[in-house]
């Protein structure tokens, strides 16, 4: 089985603004794919605009867990205003309006001090699972990370870099922590405390940065782990903080790196 | 939320877009006897080569399906938003058809192609005899050659430049019929909800192409250069033309503009193609949607508005499930509207019954959807988003209602009065926080309350007891200006005071029971029963309320406050001055013994010491002394404010009693 880097994501305050909102920006209460795209390629040193194939849909899984429950804040802010007319002073570097945007931010719920995002990142490529892990040991990200906005730097630290520990195949019921994608819930089984939130969010980028179709998920609002029947199979990690059972946002993990398979059939 | 609106977008959307996008009115006279109308302009060819201008009117139903039917026929899709020009021949600002309507249009149907058609030829007839060009090749409807004395322009503004002094005359052109109609018709100025051209008694919105403008206007943003071929991001399927621009079309829910650059992809107009793309089929549901919204799904809580958003765990596209979900989104704008503000809703206590009866009634609904409430503010065109409440069960509302219901029996029980008096709802709480109108961040205070009340997280005590006392202060002092706090009448101030302050009581003893009342200390409660010599209500009363031995004692000095007040009332002054010993920022233990002694000698002094305050006196002694060598739980603004909840148990005690004797 294909070996998967285990990471958290750790930042005081995050910001991962809907695509479908800007004159007053709202946040998904957790890193869609996209951002965590970009949060591998910095880790990796992967220019902008060069990795959007190589992350893509068939080449990357990622899974993330909410492990700290979100409190929700909107702040209004100043920005520049940008206006047509306002675009000539700005050339000239000429004293223009401001605008103000309210920025839904997300801060850490409870009594925790930092949110922090899980992540689960495979690649078909067995040796760029290896090099993130590899750097996130070593804390050498090569580029500063953020959560959403440059102001809200983040930390990445990692868990575990392995196989997962157990599959559990699809239609069997399933105590989920991760995010899941919509279209893979069979069916939910809502026993004991559990609120539910369904938003839309975009995965992938195409060629010009174009966004691919977005994808609607499923997760927990207070980061507790729920109960479902899923369409595809999820897999539990043993961890040294426990066992977690996360769905890919893609799908199916492959049963072994295909890069490896190709050198062992040489 | 962008779920929410495609949902709503696919249920209420039919195939008439026009049908959809009709606007209701805004300033339907409340009374039912005042009729309102629409005023027909009716240009008519009864002399060849001129043009007499002829007025007719009808009456816009009251009733809402039938107003419906009515402004669809009228085809009233509003107003061009922003600075678009106006090309709509149904308004409500009559200046338009005297001015820029029928040049713009004549325009839009040129672009178009459609200068052959029926409306542009009756267009052109008007615009060639009924109206005049200026200077600066502005049209204007001109009542001198349709045989009407305008009055006399003033002489400075003709010094007025083209299109500024083109309105400026086209309001007074307007004036002038606005004048005629009441001479002619007898319809007020304020009796006209809008207004439309006829043409030889036709209306013109029923001549070809009209739709086809609304529609192209509605829809400009997909045509052009702009479009391109791509994926929608709304439904997610490959199109051949999809728009980056078509949202500038929207009048009403924008939380997407794409009128700065700063927000595109690469700061430059063409980046925004690379952050959201609408196909025209969906974006024809937002229209109807943005329209609805306003119309069905929207609350308001004193000042502040918001929006109802229903998110689906799991729903299904067939036509079984969208009736269903009408049916669902029924009962919970009900709900919801009965839980903003209970007293709009009902009349009388039997209907209070029934409602409650509706409203309690579950069948499933609490499993199917997730409720968000959007607090937004909206200026001119700017769709501003304050807050936003996120996934409230509609399990959560009846339980609050249920919460709210046996509060409000109990405060009917023990303080009289209605049930629906007692009753703990948004606006009621809006009401009990002084909000400051020119702080454009109070809002945050009320929302704060809200959320953790619908989403059932901890609300600070001591957040909420320095905002009654602030709230206290208010009322004492009158300052109600330039707040959120509606000025009582005359004579009534302590009234509302005690009211309010009795209302935070029952408040702070739901948040308790609710268990998210944040840094309350636990205090021993106490059982009056056994250990308070007071009478039978004010028991009662104590004991609901749950208050420990420290409260009660405060709260046994608030009341003796009152017979104080009332004994300096009697002698003769015009307010009780005993107020004027309380320091509404707070009283810390040594001031609260000191005002205990001093009380005694106001008693006696206002002959009050006697009978049951005598008693009410060593028992409120008692419970302080206890305190004396320990140290005292409360702090500075607790101990006002129980003292204040003492004084409104007291006022409300007196004005029960005036009004019974008076009754009698």
């Amino acid at each position: 089985m294909v070996n998967v880097a285990v990471f958290d994501l750790v930042g005081p305050f995050a910001h991962f603004r809907k695509y479908y909102t800007n004159s007053s920006s709202l946040s998904y209460a957790f890193p869609p794919r996209t951002a965590l795209m970009g949060t591998v390629a910095a880790v990796l040193g992967w220019e902008r605009d060069s990795y959007y194939e190589k992350l893509g849909l068939s080449e990357a899984r990622f899974a993330v867990v909410i492990k700290v429950p979100v409190r929700r804040l909107i702040q209004t802010v100043n920005y520049i205003r940008t206006k047509e007319e306002d675009l000539n002073r700005l050339r000239k570097l000429e004293a223009v309006k401001g605008t103000q945007v309210p920025l839904e931010l997300l801060l850490p719920g409870g009594t925790a001090s930092s949110l922090c995002f899980r992540v689960y990142f495979a690649h078909r490529d067995d040796q760029v699972t290896r090099e993130l892990a590899e750097r996130l040991a070593a804390g050498r990200s090569y580029f500063p990370l953020y959560l959403g906005l440059t102001e809200f730097i983040a930390q990445a630290r990692l868990v575990d870099f392995k196989p997962p520990d157990e599959i559990i195949p699809a239609g069997q019921e399933v105590e989920l922590h991760s995010v899941l994608a919509a279209d893979y819930l069979r069916r939910p089984v809502l026993r004991g405390e559990v609120a539910l939130n369904r938003e839309r969010a975009p995965q992938s980028f195409g060629a010009g940065r174009k966004l691919m179709p977005p994808r609607s998920y499923i997760y927990e609002m207070q980061a507790r782990p729920w109960r479902a029947e899923l369409l595809i199979p999820a897999y539990s990690f043993f961890l040294p903080s426990g066992k977690e059972t996360v769905a890919f946002m893609e799908g199916e993990l492959w049963p072994s790196s295909p890069t490896v398979t190709a050198k062992e059939s040489a | 939320m962008l779920e929410a609106i495609e949902l709503l977008g696919k249920t209420v959307g039919g195939g008439d877009l026009i049908a959809g996008i009709i606007e209701d009115l805004k300033n339907i006279p409340k009374d039912p006897e005042e009729g309102f109308y629409l005023v027909k302009l009716d240009f008519r060819e009864e002399e060849p080569g001129k043009l007499r201008l002829r007025f007719d009117f009808e009456e816009i139903p009251k009733n809402k399906e039938q107003r419906y039917e009515f402004l669809t026929r009228w085809r009233h899709v509003g107003n061009a938003s922003g600075h678009n020009p106006q090309k709509f021949l149904t308004t409500n600002q009559l200046h338009y058809l005297t001015g820029q309507v029928i040049p713009n249009l004549l325009q839009e149907l040129s672009s178009q192609g459609e200068e052959g058609s029926e409306l542009a030829r009756k267009l052109k007839i008007i615009r060639e005899k009924a109206f005049s060009c200026l200077e600066g090749g502005e049209v204007v409807l001109d009542l001198g050659r349709l045989g009407i004395a305008g009055e006399e322009k003033a002489e400075k503004e003709e010094s007025k430049q083209g299109k500024k002094k083109a309105k400026e005359q086209a309001k007074q052109v307007a004036d002038v019929l606005v004048k005629l109609v009441e001479q002619k018709l007898g319809i007020k100025k304020r009796q006209v909800g809008l207004w439309t051209l006829l043409f030889n008694g036709e209306p013109l919105v029923q001549a070809e192409p009209y739709d086809r403008v609304i529609l192209r206007y509605r829809l400009a943003g997909f045509e052009g250069e702009d479009l391109v071929a791509g994926t929608c991001l709304v439904c997610g399927k490959e199109k051949e033309k999809v728009s980056a621009q078509a949202f500038k079309r929207l009048k009403f829910f924008k939380p997407y503009i794409t009128d700065k650059v700063g927000f595109a992809s690469g700061v430059s107009e063409s980046g925004f193609i690379r952050n959201f793309l609408i196909c025209e089929e969906c974006f024809r549901s937002f229209l109807v949607v943005e329209n609805y919204l306003p119309q069905h799904l929207n609350f308001r809580v004193g000042t502040l508005s918001f929006l109802l958003l229903p998110t689906f765990i799991l729903f299904s596209d067939s036509p079984a499930w969208r009736q269903e979900f009408s049916r669902l989104m029924n009962k919970l704008t009900r709900k919801t509207q009965a839980f903003t503000d209970l007293s709009a809703l009902i009349k009388g206590e039997e209907e209070l019954e029934r409602t409650l009866e509706e409203l309690f009634e579950e069948e499933g609904i609490e499993d199917q959807a997730l409720l968000n409430f959007l607090f937004y503010q909206k200026t001119q065109s700017e769709f501003r988003i304050l807050g936003l409440i996120k996934d409230v069960a509609p399990s959560r509302l009846s339980r609050l209602f249920r919460r709210s219901n046996a509060l409000a029996q109990e405060g009917r029980r023990l303080l009289g009065g209605e049930v629906k008096d007692w009753w703990i709802d948004l606006t009621r709480l809006y009401y009990l926080l002084p909000l400051r109108g020119r702080d454009r961040a109070e809002h945050k205070k009320l929302l704060y309350l809200y959320q953790g009340l619908l989403r059932g997280e901890p609300i600070e005590y001591s957040f909420l007891v320095k905002e009654f006392l602030e709230l206290a202060h208010l009322y004492l002092t009158g300052r109600f200006e330039g707040t959120n706090q509606r000025k009582p009448n005359s004579g009534q101030e302590e009234r509302a005071l005690a009211t309010q302050l009795l209302h935070a009581g029952f408040f702070l003893k739901l948040l308790r029971e609710e268990g998210i009342l944040k840094g309350v200390k636990d205090l021993p409660s106490f059982e009056p029963d056994q250990e308070l010599m007071v009478n039978q209500e004010m028991r009662e009363y104590l004991k609901s309320i749950n208050y420990s031995e420290p409260q009660a004692a405060l709260f046994l000095l608030g009341y003796l406050l009152n017979e104080v007040g009332k004994g300096q009332y009697s002698s003769g002054h015009q307010s009780k001055p005993v107020l004027d010993k309380i320091n509404y920022q707070g009283m810390n233990w040594s001031r609260v013994l000191s005002l205990a002694n001093q009380l005694f000698e106001k008693l006696r002094q206002y002959d009050r010491l006697r009978g049951q305050n005598e008693i009410l006196y060593a028992e409120m002694k008692r419970l302080l002394d206890r305190y004396r060598q320990d140290k005292w739980p409360l702090g500075p603004e607790e101990n006002v404010f129980y003292i204040l909840s003492g004084y409104a148990y007291g006022t409300r005690a007196t004005v029960l009693k005036k009004e019974k004797e008076v009754g009698e």
